[in-house]
This record gives structure tokens, sequence and C-alpha cells, in this order.
């Protein structure tokens, strides 16, 4: 039992580190992980000062876009990261080995919360240069508490989907494209999720990154209060139940699909 | 003759390779859901702030944006082909080897692309009628859609010149460019409201001459540049066309003369 | 100790677009002693790479049961991961962001090793394997021979009990696969382990291979040691003579000789001979002294094992 657990946390920590390395080698994220979040979210910036909007739906949008790169985490380096891993031809080298391919998604996400949260502070920090965004630091423990469980789903989420992407073969990338849009909006990355009315909202609420956007909000620009969709307190019991949910249920079909992957041949699968 | 032949071949390739992943109906939604959602997300910022009071500005900025997908869309494929057939599907060697020019072949691949940007434009226009807009297209909305495709191709190849030294940073620096020219170029805000720096670089951008153009040939008025006529619009356009197209093609010939040299077009990435 | 069991082994893929069905492995039964090299052979789209990826649990069989180590690949595959490792040929798996050390060391944490312990197997085998100039190197940067290099000690870190190769020196220069052939023996004669080995290089499985299982469109057509296929190559008995000038009408005479093939060079005459039995050849040789010619060079011709391959298969393992 102890033995496999350390064998499942070094895997993880294995995993995790080829994300540190990269961002410390790789260093094209510099200009353009920060920069260009920073220049599409700035489009709805500067469509709300052309509508004379107050400056807190600056500060709405900023925070959209540093969510924006955790839910593209998600996406590219999560979700389809498996369909790259099969590639490069490193996938059935996962599944021989002893570890749990899970281990190997929590390093992904460990790294990818890393590697991602620079880029989503530097977007902040920006934000705070150049369009003087107000922000309520006084908000900010509650800001952090809001944004570990949003993190702790959101990346559940995010090995839900490895899994299914798994059975995907080109699909996969596609898929990745074709949940960004979708996501923005029911995210409510650029506009309160309460506008999208209670019924929209509702369903969208089981995207961890909308709720933990507007719990978020409410931390951090107390004058969003009342465009909240639900109260600080119901949005972070959600969240946890969320967390508990999406991790269950991302261990459960990982097995499930393992199976099917094996049964189908397509762990070994390349191009399709 | 040989020329057309290839570029037709190279087309059909582009095309089957960016299609046939799907069925044909997925496919085809896959085409239509990403502007469905992006028109929602405008919409829903303008509802946020107005409710439906800015109805006109949601027109103007989604004739804008609609536009500026054929442009993006081209250039895009252009990036994504040298990249994919270097690093994934390793056929860039082979298509580069092939009788006729790489030039061609990069071009006729990146149109097969670049006509789902063109589909994706005239669907976002087609949803803002759905809406209300009043747009009432002129014969010069054809014109501009040609142009369009031109400067895509045009601007592909400059941005393609680049990636053929990079491996991954090709998608960021193509992401990069999109974001920033969408932003100086008047697409979906006044550059007025840029900061001054950035104004002044705006209004020498061709680019914006060219949505502005663009969105009159479909009967909008003017946010701006009101004292520039639509017909010197339609030179204007032409020019910035003509001359993207030139730089592009000289670039890309030069890079690839340099990329031969060093090497740059067998080198793969695979992180 | 009976490392691999296979029991009618089958795998049947289904094509979705076509739902043509194809039969890649048919009632494969095999049983495969541990402490040895066994050779899958065959061609292109035999079944080798398909047993391969069962056998190593990336596949699950569609009918019959294959057991590793004792256990069953379908239901107790966790038991056997730990024991087993797989380096393919033309595959180069790892990241391009990271060099060999970086690289290898990932790939030990699959398997737990300790920190410490896995730095000091990575420095032992890169030094061996030849590999320490490069070994900060970015993976992208190397030749093909040192990325196969840096796989074969990927799949050595862990210590499998069994190490599948599947076409392990595909691609790769004389150089790079003789070191890797080397290599194979070298480890095996230290280790007592096991190693399967597909390929569909004939002097390799010869080489390398204590028994070699020959497989053709799925099926298990002979298994034995290289020795005694080749002997199934013909069932002939060949002999090639040179000698000085003499007429060959007199071995006409001699019942159960015939003439294969016959040259006139330089004064002297070469040929090649069939025999029905081993004995006719003091005759011939009796009868050579007899006319008075002197015998230059004799041999008697063994059959190869691609003669035996082509016996068996009833085509040669280069034919499309």
């Amino acid at each position: 039992m102890i033995k496999n657990l350390i064998l499942n946390i070094r895997a993880c920590l294995g995993r995790a580190q080829v994300r540190f390395i990269g961002l410390k080698r790789d260093l094209y994220w510099i200009p353009f992980d920060v920069l260009l979040p920073l220049l599409g979210v700035s489009t709805f910036i500067f469509i709300y000062k052309s509508l004379k909007m107050p400056p807190i739906t600056y500060t709405f949008v900023i925070l959209g876009g540093s969510m924006i790169s955790y839910w593209l985490n998600i996406l590219w380096s999560m979700a389809s990261q498996l369909y790259w891993e099969r590639m490069t031809g490193n996938l059935p080298l996962f599944f021989i080995a002893p570890c749990s391919i899970n281990s190997i998604l929590i390093g992904m996400a460990v790294g990818g919360i890393y590697a991602t949260s620079v880029r989503a502070l530097s977007i902040i920090l920006l934000g705070i240069i150049f369009f003087k965004i107000p922000i309520y630091w006084q908000g900010l423990p509650q800001a952090i508490l809001a944004f570990l469980l949003t993190l702790i789903s959101l990346y559940g989420l995010g090995m839900m989907l490895s899994s299914i992407f798994l059975l995907s073969g080109r699909e996969a990338w596609h898929l990745s494209n074709l949940l960004q849009e979708p996501i923005y909006l029911f995210s409510g990355f650029f506009f309160p999720i309460k506008t999208l009315g209670f019924w929209v909202a509702s369903l969208a609420s089981l995207i961890p990154a909308s709720l933990g956007l507007d719990s978020l909000r409410q931390s951090l620009i107390p004058e969003s209060k009342p465009f909240a969709f639900l109260s600080f307190e119901i949005e972070i019991t959600i969240l946890c139940i969320l967390s508990i949910i999406y991790i269950y249920m991302s261990f459960i079909l990982v097995k499930k699909i393992e199976k099917i992957a094996r049964r189908e041949g397509r762990l070994i699968t390349r191009w399709q | 003759m040989a020329i057309i032949k290839r570029l037709y071949y190279s087309f059909v390739l582009g095309w089957k390779i960016w299609s046939e992943w799907a069925q044909w109906w997925i496919f085809f939604g896959y085409l239509l859901i990403r502007p469905i959602f992006g028109v929602a997300i405008f919409y829903m910022v303008i509802y946020f702030a107005q409710g439906n009071k800015a109805m006109n500005l949601f027109f103007w900025i989604l004739a804008g944006n609609a536009l500026f997908q054929i442009l993006s869309g081209t250039s895009t494929g252009m990036v994504w082909t040298i990249f994919d057939d270097r690093n994934f599907y390793e056929t860039l060697i082979p298509i580069y080897i092939s009788p006729g020019s790489f030039l061609e072949k990069i071009i006729g691949r990146s149109l097969g692309v670049g006509v789902t940007g063109i589909f994706t434009s005239f669907f976002i226009l087609f949803l803002a009628f759905l809406l209300g807009a009043n747009y009432s297209i002129k014969p010069s909305f054809f014109y501009y859609v040609l142009l369009f495709l031109l400067t895509g191709i045009g601007f592909g190849l400059i941005l393609a010149s680049f990636s053929l030294f990079m491996g991954e940073g090709a998608g960021y620096l193509i992401e990069g460019t999109i974001s920033a020219l969408q932003l100086i170029s008047g697409v979906s805000f006044t550059p007025q409201l840029l900061p001054t720096f950035l104004q002044k670089i705006a209004f020498i951008n061709p680019f914006l001459y060219l949505i502005e153009g663009g969105r009159r040939s479909l009967g909008l008025s003017s946010f701006f540049i009101k004292e520039i006529s639509s017909e010197r619009l339609v030179y204007y356009s032409l020019l910035t066309s003509l001359l993207t197209i030139t730089i592009g093609i000289a670039t890309f010939l030069i890079s690839e003369k340099i990329a031969r040299r060093n090497g740059a077009l067998t080198r793969k990435t695979n992180y | 100790m009976l490392v691999i069991e296979t029991i009618n082994l089958s795998r049947i893929f289904i094509n979705k677009k076509t739902k043509k069905r194809i039969e890649a492995l048919k009632n494969v039964s095999l049983q495969i002693q541990g402490g040895q090299i066994f050779g899958i052979l065959g061609r292109n789209g035999a079944g080798k790479t398909t047993l391969i990826r069962i056998l190593t649990t990336l596949l699950l069989p569609t009918s019959g049961s294959a057991y590793v180590l004792g256990y069953n690949v379908e239901n107790e595959y966790y038991k056997i991961r730990p024991y087993i490792n797989l380096v393919s040929g033309g595959e180069n798996p790892g990241y391009g962001v990271l060099n060999i050390k970086e690289n290898l060391f990932f790939f030990s944490q699959l398997y737990g090793i300790p920190r410490k312990l896995a730095k000091e197997k990575i420095n032992k085998y890169i030094k061996e394997f030849g590999l320490e100039e490069r070994a900060y190197n970015l993976v992208n940067t190397l030749s093909t021979g040192e990325k196969q290099r840096m796989q074969l000690i990927r799949g050595l870190l862990n210590d499998p009990e069994i190490l599948f190769l599947d076409e392990p020196t595909v691609g790769l220069d004389v150089e790079s696969s003789r070191f890797i052939r080397q290599f194979i023996k070298k480890w095996i004669e230290e280790t007592g382990k096991s190693i399967i080995l597909t390929t569909h290089y004939l002097a390799e499985a010869e080489e390398l291979c204590n028994l070699i299982a020959i497989i053709d469109s799925g099926r298990i057509l002979a298994l034995d040691t290289p020795s005694r296929l080749k002997a199934m190559g013909s069932k002939e008995i060949l002999y090639e003579i040179e000698t000085t000038p003499l007429s060959l009408e007199f071995l006409k005479n001699i019942r159960g000789v015939s003439i294969i093939q016959d040259k006139y060079l330089d004064g002297k005459v070469s040929f090649k001979i069939s025999l029905e039995n081993e004995s006719l050849i003091s005759n011939v040789i009796n009868k050579i002294s007899e006319l008075g010619s002197n015998i230059i060079y004799l041999r008697k011709k063994e059959t190869s094992l691609e003669d035996a391959f082509i016996n068996i298969v009833g085509r040669s393992i280069e034919d499309d």
C-alpha cells in the first residue's frame, strides 16, 4: 500500500517536473503566453470602454483572462495531452509502467498549475499596470480559497476530459478547439454569469470556472456583489462538491477508459 | 497550367487533411459552433453593459469580426500547415522535394483551410441578419472578400516565413500577431480608444482601412476615418492587398532559402 | 521457469469504416521458458507486434488467454507491469524539451525508482552505452542510433524480468545495430533474465535467439532452435565441389546423384550436386580420383535460415 503510494507520488512528481523544466527551458511563453491572452481580453476592455462602463468591468475581464489561461491549459495540456503523448509514442510506456495513469495526470495538473499560475499572475499584473484595474486586496484570503477550490475541481474535470479524449484520435485536437468559445461564454470570462439568466447560469455552474470566477470577482471587487450569481458561501460549497465529484469520477473513468482502449487497441494507434 | 494544377491538388489535399477527420456533418457543425459562440459572447458583453440599446455597435463588431475571419483563417492555416507537415505528418520533406515550387504548394494547402475562414465569415454575417442587422450588401463586398483572401495569403506567408525556423513557437507567433492585429485594426472597437502610441500605429496600419472598406461595402456607417471616402478606401485596400502579398512572397522565398541553408526545414520538435 | 504462456490466443481488428475483419493472431499457443532470448520472426504484418502488445498488457486478446510470469494479461495486468519493459524500434518516446538524463529520470519515476538509485543507474548505463558526451543534449538533437541507445537504457531502468524488444534495430546503422545486439547477448548472460525479440532480420534472429518462432498471417508455423529450423530448410543434401579438368559424365552413372549446376573456368570445374543419401559422397570422391582429377575444394552446403523461412512460410521474408 505505502510502496504503491510512493510509486505513484514519484510518477506524479516526475511528470510535473517535465512541465517545470519546460517552463524554464522553453521561454516562448514569456512574450506569448502572457501577452497573447492579455491582447485577447483587451478587446473586451475596450468594448466596455466604448460603452462607458465603470473600471470594475475591466477587472471582470482581466480576472476572466487569467482564468482563460487555466481553461486553455486544461484543454491543451491536460485533456488533449494524452493524445499528444500517444503521437510521440509515450502513451504505451505510461500504460505498461506499474504506476497509475492518474498519477501521471495529476503530475501534468501540478506542473500545469504551476506554469499557468505564473502566466495568470503576469496577466493580472499587466492588467493592473496597463488598465489600472481596481482590486480590493482585503478580499485576498477569500479569493485564495475560491481560487484553490476552483483549481482542484477544474483540474479534476481536466483529468476526466483526458480520459475521454484518450478514446479520440485527431478529433481530440478539434474537440479542444471546439470547447474553447462555449466555455468562454458559459463561464462568463468577460461578463458576470448572472447575465445568462438563472437556469443557464445554473447549468453553467457545472463548469468550475463559472462559480470560481464569480466568487473570485465577489471577493476582489466588492462593487460586483449585485452582479454575483449566488452568495460567496454557496458558491464555495458547490465548488467543494464539484471537486470531490470530478476527482472521484476521473479515477473511475480512467479505469473504464483504459479497459476500452486496451480492448479496441486505442493505446497503440498513432495517426488516425 | 502546371502551376494551376499543383495549386489545385495542394488545395484539395489541404482541404482533405483539414476536413476529413470526421463525418461531413460533424465537421460542418464544428465549423458553426465557434462563430455561434463567438457572436453570443459579444452579444452577452453588450447586453450586460447596455441591454438591447447598443445593437448597432453589436452589428458593427460582428461585421468587423466576420471580415477579419477571412484574413486570420487563411494566414493561420498557412502557419499551421508548415508546423503540422513538419512535426506531425512528417510530409514537409516529401512535399518540399517534389516538383514545383514550395510556395505554390503551401499556398494551395493553406487555401484548403482558408476557405473555411470565408465560410465562417459569411456565417457570422448570416447570424447578424437573423439577429436583425440591417446590412445592405454592395457589389464591392465581393471585391473586399477577395482582397481579404489575398491579404490573408500574403500575411500568412510573412508569418510562415518565421514559422519555418520555429517549433511550437509558430503557434504563439500566429495567435499573438493575429490578436495584436485585431486590436489595432478597428475590428471590435474604434482605435481612438487605444492609448495614444497605439492609436498612431493603428492609423498607419493598412489593415484598418481594409476592414473599414469591407464594413462600408456592407452599408455600415463609419465610426471613424469618416473623412476618407469609400472610393478612396477601395484603392487603399487594393494597395494594401498587393503590398502584403508581394512582401509575403518575397519574405517567404528568402526565408525558404535561409531555412534550406541552415537545415531548419528538417528540424523537428516534439515537446 | 515458464515466463510466458499463451493458449489459443487470437486477436481480431475491425476496420470501422470498411467493417473489414483482420485476424492479426490466430490461435497462438506458446510456452516460453525464462533465461533466454526468444525470437519471433515474421514478415511485416505477420502479427509479431500484436503478440508483443498483448503480452505487454497494451492490448486485450479477442479470445484465448495469455500469461506473463504466471499472471493473466487480461485482469492481472497490474501485477505484470512492474516486471516488464518494452523497447520498440523506429519510435522515439520522450520529451524534446528534456535532455537524455532528464528523459531517463522521468521514465525511471514511472517505476518508482528512488531518486538516488535512479540517477546512479542512469549514469552507469549512459557510460556503458557511450552516451556520456551527449547526456546533457536535448533528445531532438540526437542521431537515430543515439536515440535508440537511450530507449534501450530506458527499457533496462526497472531491471525487467522480461524485456520485450520490438524490432529494436530497425532503421539503425551497422555499428549501432551491432552494439545493441552485443549488449543484448551480454545482458542475458549476466542477468539470466528473458528477452522476447521480434524481428524480420534473419541474421539478427539467428545470431541472438535461443529459440525462434516463425509467424505468418497470425499463426505460429514453426518453433525451434535456429539450427533445427535451418535443417527444415531443405531435405536435399547439397555439395559444392571444385576439381582439376574433368568430364562430369561419370556422375550420371552414379544412382542417386544429380548435377544441379556446373561451371568450367580457368581450367577448373566447379559443380553442385544433390545426393539422395549422405554415403553417396564417398562414391563421388572415389570416382574423381579414379579419373585422375584432383579435388581443389569440397563443401557441404548448409541450408540458411532464409531457406528455412521460405520453406516454412512459402515466400521470402522480404516479399511484399
